[in-house]
């Protein structure tokens, strides 16, 4: 298989896209893509400056990379869950992200969990009915609330995740499954800021997994190839894997679906559900301050306070 | 002794029938071409790529999150 741009040998086929590349015009056609997705949906400009939410993975540590090429001005901010469970998986991931940023003299901020907050993220979830066996909901909170702490602290423009195309599809065939309104009006790959709320964006969203993973292995990009270890089993994973089974069947058939419900949710089909300004200020957490839908604390403070509260 | 050629995750190796593309050994081992990466000798793999009887292929997981 020959490279579409030169001829030479193709290292990488894109079918969806009828496409075959070899190493250096594979890199330059994500490079050329991300600024294409950045402008399609008005994410950010590069005037603006750009948390990225480091994990020390593939998706990350590419997005990092391509946005530095790029030109634009971004920290990384990782944040160390002290997930282990006989592994050195949060270790290893924070270890491979500094090296990252140190190589391109990049800005990384590291936040220990439980430095700063006295439980690592599967002992917050070992406190809870529910994140008894997995502490998947605890974590997910505890990124999104520092996430966007830091992001307002640090006067960021926008918080940018290295969410790809498959994560989206997959969280989208759940949430429709389930016919969860609320979350599918809010998938879209970039959510405006609101009071207290710092602009979102995924510049990765039109991107398979294995094509973030190729640009770091051509890119020589040494991440994490490990998966969280709580992650074994989940449904997102299962998601994957069927839809993995059906682009074998019909390539472009996941780029097609994720496609479908932009254009849905652009026509109005999905309401983006968003509190009000008005109502984001009235009700703010009695400990941090941030709004909050909940009366008193809200539910990071909740979740950390209580540990505080038990040690007395 | 038969040669066969070697395909290496991360949690196991197989021995398969080399002379063939790379696809239709993973369409016989149910691998979707989607959820890996094929390597050889440091070099990327397309699907159409022919493995030859003692080649060592290492597969590398593309798919991640929870």
């Amino acid at each position: 298989m020959k490279c579409t741009k030169c001829g030479k040998k193709a290292t990488v086929q894109l079918k969806h896209h009828n496409l075959a590349l070899c190493g250096e015009h594979y890199s330059e056609w994500m490079c050329t893509q991300t600024e294409r997705a950045i402008h399609h949906f008005k994410m950010f400009s590069k005037e603006d400056r750009l948390l990225v939410a480091v994990s020390g993975g593939k998706d990350s540590l590419s997005l990092w990379d391509i946005l530095w090429k790029l030109g634009y001005q971004t920290e990384g901010l990782y944040l160390d869950l002290g997930i282990d469970k006989d592994t050195t998986y949060s270790k290893t991931s924070g270890e491979l992200a500094k090296q990252f940023a140190d190589q391109r003299e990049l800005k990384l901020t590291s936040i220990d969990i439980k430095a700063n907050y006295g439980e690592t993220i599967p002992e917050m979830g070992a406190r809870t009915r529910r994140g008894r066996q997995k502490p998947c909901s605890q974590c997910g909170l505890v990124k999104r609330y520092l996430l966007n702490q830091k992001a307002m602290e640090g006067k960021f423009d926008v918080i940018l995740t290295a969410h790809n195309l498959d994560d989206e599809a997959a969280f989208l065939f759940s949430n429709l499954t389930h016919w969860n309104m609320p979350y599918l009006g809010r998938q879209y790959p970039v959510l405006p800021a609101t009071t207290g709320f710092a602009r979102k964006a995924k510049p990765f969203c039109l991107f398979y997994e294995r094509e973030t993973t190729a640009y770091a292995f051509l890119n020589g990009i040494n991440y994490e190839h490990a998966e969280c270890p709580y992650a074994k089993g989940s449904k997102q994973l299962q998601n994957k894997l069927y839809l993995n089974m059906v682009e074998d069947d019909q390539p472009g058939f996941k780029t097609q679906f994720y496609l479908g419900y932009l254009r849905a949710i652009q026509n109005g089909i999905f309401p983006q559900i968003q509190e009000s300004a008005e109502a984001l200020e009235k009700k703010r957490c009695s400990n941090c301050g941030q709004p909050t839908t909940s009366d008193g604390l809200c539910t990071f403070c909740r979740l950390v306070l209580k540990k505080k509260e038990e040690a007395g | 002794m038969e040669m066969t050629a070697t395909l290496k995750t991360r949690e196991k190796e197989i021995s398969v029938r080399g002379n063939r593309p790379l696809y239709r050994i993973l369409e016989d081992l149910q691998f979707s071409q989607q959820a890996y990466l094929a390597v050889r000798e440091g070099i990327l793999l397309t699907g159409d790529d022919q493995v030859q009887d003692g080649d060592v292929i290492e597969l590398i997981s593309v798919v991640s999150g929870g």
